[in-house]
């Protein structure tokens, strides 16, 4: 073959081999010893808050201001406060390097500066984080709110952010349904609060209307919910920054409930149910029009969108018994996602997109947990007589569901109440609220 | 499509002239043979192989029996043993010492073993070996009153020729090459890592139990595939962290869950209860720069 002599060719097969040398040679070189770490054991970040400097606000207000702070990082589980009086120095000014060792030795891995001003009719906060470790500042960031209270959520957030990378959920709002007895009747109203209970108000006060279901828009600005008379089933919508201004949808006959909003708030997508037969529905806020997702004998209900749009969750009983599916938003490709044993409700799409909260029953009993979004890796996180109705926080780390206990004897109703548990189980607390309280939501203040 | 010949013949062509799919076919060929090597080399070279540590010579049997020989001959000045030097030679001693100085590396080293081999409880050890009804004092008599390097060498020389392989001192191989690699550190020829230059099961597991107590890991996290933490360390003799490095450091500034693991796994190094870390003090030059993954993975049953 005459190509094989041709200068060309060996020119390029000796530069192809050294391209070939080339690459083998970080193969020859010197191996550097790794270790894989893969067991470890947590420990919440332990934060330290120094004396806050002031201007313009008050020793209450700076009080106000630190409690709240506290109370945020503490009750996340991933942050601890230290005792201020374990501290050899309690003041630092947000300018000042701080002696490390000292807080150290107090076991802080982190501090927080904090100086509190007033500035253009608002309520300042500048802030800086100290990694006390890495013996570096970590982040310094100026905040305003209207509000002590507000402020204070918003350093919370802003701490949480940077130590966990994660986007705090403290400066956020939970709608959910309160009960009452008024006289014989049951009073169940509609209600809104902070998520740590403060700043709570009734949204309606109607005597003889239920109200089911309440859902905020992804912006907190407006919210839906379902209300049930003798007569008829509606779908109401309140704008809460006008101040509970309702709007009722027109969606035609039958009963309507389970609705939400879509990711871009433009529509809603509810379930109908029709001659006995429950099916999904999607309805345009701004064109009025409804489409039917889904067309089949068995009931399917509880709709909830992905973060993205793209697709729905929802409840079907098709296969026998009510169990979790997925389709896409136009109602194709539906696919089975849950195949445990036990009637499963309420999924509701994590704001991450990575996973699905579920309600399942099982031999009489409730609970609530979490799943990928294709089924695996299913968690039980709460059981209990009666735990129901999953809400993600905003950043998607933690879940509040209501819990309910049996109804003693002589009383009408049993006690229930709201909690919050974490992703992975560990933190599970109560919430405050001022009579029972069932199926809350929960969204960013606006 | 292009053939295999007509690759081969388009390599004598001007890459101008070449077609599309050559061009195509060419590049996959190249990329395969890449892989092919690569797959090869490391399914060839065991995981922990060094190619070219520095300093270690191979010595042949036959090598060997030679040097011994050599040194055999030598004048017995030239191998002093502490246990038989008799008090009023010091002055010989130290001019012997300056004169060990000049000789070359490799003869120190036989020097060095001899020495060695000759330590007095060694010695009694081996004379009790080769005549097992001595009792202990006679063999004292024996270390003491007769040459102690002719003892050694005969006894070396029963080793090195024995077969058993069984005995519990380290053979006079490993001491030879262990002693030449610290005196000759130019020597250039390739060796194996022996068994003692990598850090055991049991190393490893300490250092790991020492490190899963300090590491707090970042539970609750979405994507915890995408959180495992690459640290560069370079470290001091004691264990203690001179120097760490993220390994993908720019990732940091653009994803917040990852800067927070990076730091939790920084700041599992600077926790006072793991450092130094739990590492095999004599066997530094195999961790002096080393890479900890902190890997969450596993953690939390991905």
């Amino acid at each position: 073959m005459p190509y094989l002599k041709s200068p060309f060719f060996l020119l390029r097969l000796s530069l192809l081999a050294f391209c070939a040398a080339l690459l083998l040679l970080p193969l020859a070189s010197h191996a550097q010893l790794r270790i894989d770490i893969h067991q470890g054991t947590f420990r919440p970040i332990r934060l330290s808050i120094p004396d806050i400097e002031r201007e313009g606000f008050s020793l209450g207000q700076a009080n106000s201001v630190r409690k709240i702070v506290e109370s945020d990082l503490g009750t996340s589980g991933l942050i601890n406060i230290i005792d201020r009086d374990s501290l050899l120095y309690s003041k630092l000014s947000l300018d000042m390097v701080p002696d490390f060792a000292s807080f150290r030795i107090a076991g802080a891995d982190a501090i927080l500066s904090l100086y509190l001003h007033k500035g253009k009719g608002a309520l300042r906060a500048t802030l800086q984080i100290w990694d006390v470790r890495l013996q570096r500042p970590l982040a310094r960031e100026d905040l305003d709110a209207r509000s002590v209270r507000t402020l204070a959520h918003k350093i919370s957030d802003s701490i949480y952010h940077r130590l966990t990378g994660e986007r705090g959920y403290f400066n956020s709002r939970i709608l959910y349904v309160s009960e009452s007895l008024r006289g014989k009747r049951l009073w169940k109203r509609l209600a809104i609060m902070d998520y740590d209970g403060a700043n709570h108000r009734f949204l309606t006060n109607q005597r003889r209307t239920i109200v089911l279901n309440p859902r905020f828009s992804s912006d907190g600005k407006t919210a839906i919910y379902t209300a049930l008379t003798k007569k008829s089933s509606s779908i109401r919508l309140i704008d809460l920054s006008r101040g509970k201004r309702e709007t009722v949808l027109p969606l035609g006959a039958g009963l309507v409930y389970a609705a939400r909003f879509s990711p871009n708030g433009k529509s809603i997508i509810y379930a109908q149910s029709l001659s006995g037969n429950s099916e999904i529905f999607t309805y345009s806020l701004s064109s009025g029009k409804r489409r039917r997702l889904t067309i089949n004998r068995a009931i399917d209900t509880s709709p909830s969108f992905s973060p993205d749009g793209g697709y729905i969750s929802f409840v079907s009983d098709r296969s026998g018994k009510p169990q979790i599916y997925t389709m896409t938003r136009r109602g194709g490709n539906v696919q089975r996602v849950s195949f445990s044993a036990g009637s499963f409700s309420t999924p509701v799409w994590s704001p991450r997109g990575d996973k699905i909260a579920f309600t399942r029953q099982l031999y009489g009993r409730f609970a609530v947990g979490v799943m990928d979004i294709d089924g695996s890796n299913m968690r039980i996180l709460s059981e209990g007589f009666r735990v129901e109705g999953p809400s993600w926080s905003p950043n998607g780390r933690v879940l509040v569901f209501f819990k309910k206990d049996p109804t003693p004897k002589g009383k009408r109703i049993g006690r229930s109440r709201l909690l919050t548990v974490d992703v992975t189980g560990r933190f599970l607390r109560g919430l405050n609220t001022p009579h029972n309280a069932y199926d809350p939501n929960w969204s960013y203040a606006n | 499509m292009a053939s295999l010949t007509d690759i081969f013949r388009s390599l004598s062509r001007p890459i101008g002239t070449r077609s599309l799919s050559e061009l195509v076919v060419f590049s996959a060929l190249c990329h395969l043979l890449a892989f092919l090597a690569t797959s090869l080399t490391a399914w060839f070279f065991p995981r922990d192989f060094i190619p070219f540590p520095a300093g270690v010579e191979i010595v042949t049997e036959q090598q060997l029996q030679q040097r011994l020989s050599q040194h055999r001959t030598r004048p017995k000045e030239e191998v002093t043993l502490e246990s038989a030097k008799p008090k009023e030679d010091k002055e010989k001693e130290e001019k012997e010492e300056k004169k060990e100085i000049k000789e070359s590396p490799k003869k120190t080293a036989l020097k060095k073993i001899a020495s060695k081999k000759a330590s007095p409880k060694k010695a009694i050890r081996k004379t009790t070996v080769k005549t097992n009804k001595k009792s202990p004092k006679s063999a004292d008599k024996s270390t003491d009153s007769s040459d102690p390097i002719e003892d050694i060498l005969a006894s070396l020389e029963e080793e090195t020729s024995s077969d058993d392989g069984q005995s519990s001192e380290p053979s006079f191989d490993a001491s030879l090459e262990e002693a030449l690699s610290e005196e000759s550190p130019d020597s250039s020829e390739p060796q194996f890592l022996s068994s003692e230059q990598i850090l055991t099961a049991s190393e490893l597991a300490a250092f790991r139990k020492h490190i899963f107590a300090c590491w707090s890991p970042p539970i609750g996290a979405p994507s915890l595939e995408n959180l495992v933490v690459d640290l560069d360390l370079t470290l001091d003799e004691n264990a203690y962290v001179i120097e760490v490095r993220v390994i993908d450091r720019s990732r940091m500034s653009r994803d917040p869950f990852f800067r927070s693991a990076a730091e939790s796994a920084l700041r599992t190094l600077s926790d006072s209860a793991c450092s130094p870390l739990k590492l095999p003090l004599g066997k530094y030059a195999l961790w002096e720069r080393t890479i900890l993954r902190f890997d969450p993975r596993r953690l939390f049953g991905l």
